[in-house]
């Protein structure tokens, strides 16, 4: 926001209708006032908030290592849990391959006559 | 010397963890922010609350700082934002009871008299005349009477600080300058905004 007014018409017409020019008595009387200062010790108030937000804001190792493993634990049981079923489906693929190749093999036979031996190697 | 140092040397060494940087920081612009803030509010323990947060929120965001305007205006505009945020949380609070958008609600002409001129001799007792003379508006107006004239804000960014019309904010500084001037005006007749300071 700038604080450069001199061609604001509002804000001379705010002046006049009030009776205070930007010059005003009344505007200098408020601006002369002497330096206004919070209760002794605000410094030491402030430093003493600062160090109470501050220890908040900064979680220690346990915290942090909480954090994680509740972020990342379900992803890690979800794809461990996706890697145990690819796993169990490809062992039951080769317990029934044999199986298989020997249906595909009378198959063969039947339409040719000759058993396919290779399907037996 | 350290008090000598810039606003830009010291946000350098705060940056780096220097916590008497940051403390020479809130010495050198206490004033402004309890000016602000106090003028606002008045005093009390929201305004002490709020000036701490304003110094803790700088704090926060020093390594954004790139020092486009200068740390006392940064500061503030944290101040008078904070405080603005309070006067409109009491305000939610106050209007239960009256609407804040009737300012007649918030002016007792009957307690205006004018303040006693012998009292105000110097410059610490003109002060308390004039802080007691903006205790008497009510937070609508002396909140107009703090941005427009003492902080030089323009009219239309006091009414969108204020979050009113730009009629409403004209409207309420004549009615704070009548009553700054009926409070004040023995001590306005005897020039003692001339003098001093």
């Amino acid at each position: 926001m700038t604080r450069d007014n001199r061609h604001d018409p509002a804000r001379d017409s705010a002046g006049d209708s009030a009776g205070d020019s930007p010059e005003g008595p009344l505007r200098e009387l408020l601006r002369r006032t002497a330096p206004i200062r919070f209760d002794a010790g605000f410094e030491e108030r402030v430093m003493a908030r600062l160090a109470t937000k501050q220890a908040r804001r900064t979680p220690s190792a346990d915290e942090t290592l909480a954090t994680v493993g509740r972020r990342w634990l379900p992803w890690l049981a979800a794809a461990a849990a996706l890697l145990a079923m690819v796993d169990w489906r490809a062992s039951v693929g080769m317990r029934r391959e044999p199986t298989a190749a020997v249906a595909d093999a009378t198959e063969t036979a039947s339409e040719t006559g000759a058993p396919n031996w290779s399907a037996y190697q | 010397m350290t008090e000598s140092e810039s606003d830009e040397q010291l946000i350098a060494r705060a940056r780096k963890g220097d916590q008497s940087a940051f403390r020479q920081i809130i010495q050198k612009h206490e004033s402004r922010v309890a000016s602000t803030v106090i003028r606002l509010l008045g005093r009390g323990h929201e305004a002490d609350d709020i000036g701490q947060e304003t110094f803790v929120r700088c704090f926060r965001s020093l390594e954004q700082f790139r020092g486009d305007s200068e740390l006392s205006t940064y500061l503030v505009t944290i101040a008078r934002n904070l405080s603005l945020t309070a006067l409109t949380r009491r305000a939610r609070s106050h209007s239960r009871f009256v609407s804040l958008d009737d300012d007649a609600a918030f002016t007792d002409d009957r307690h205006l008299e004018p303040l006693d001129p012998v009292d105000a001799a110097d410059a610490s007792e003109r002060q308390e005349m004039v802080e007691r003379a903006l205790s008497r508006l009510s937070e609508a107006h002396r909140s107009v009477v703090v941005l427009r004239l003492m902080q030089g804000l323009s009219t239309k960014e006091t009414a969108a600080a204020l979050s009113v019309p730009e009629g409403t904010v004209l409207s309420r500084l004549a009615r704070a300058c009548t009553q700054l001037k009926s409070l004040l005006a023995p001590y306005l007749e005897h020039g003692g905004a001339v003098e001093g300071a």
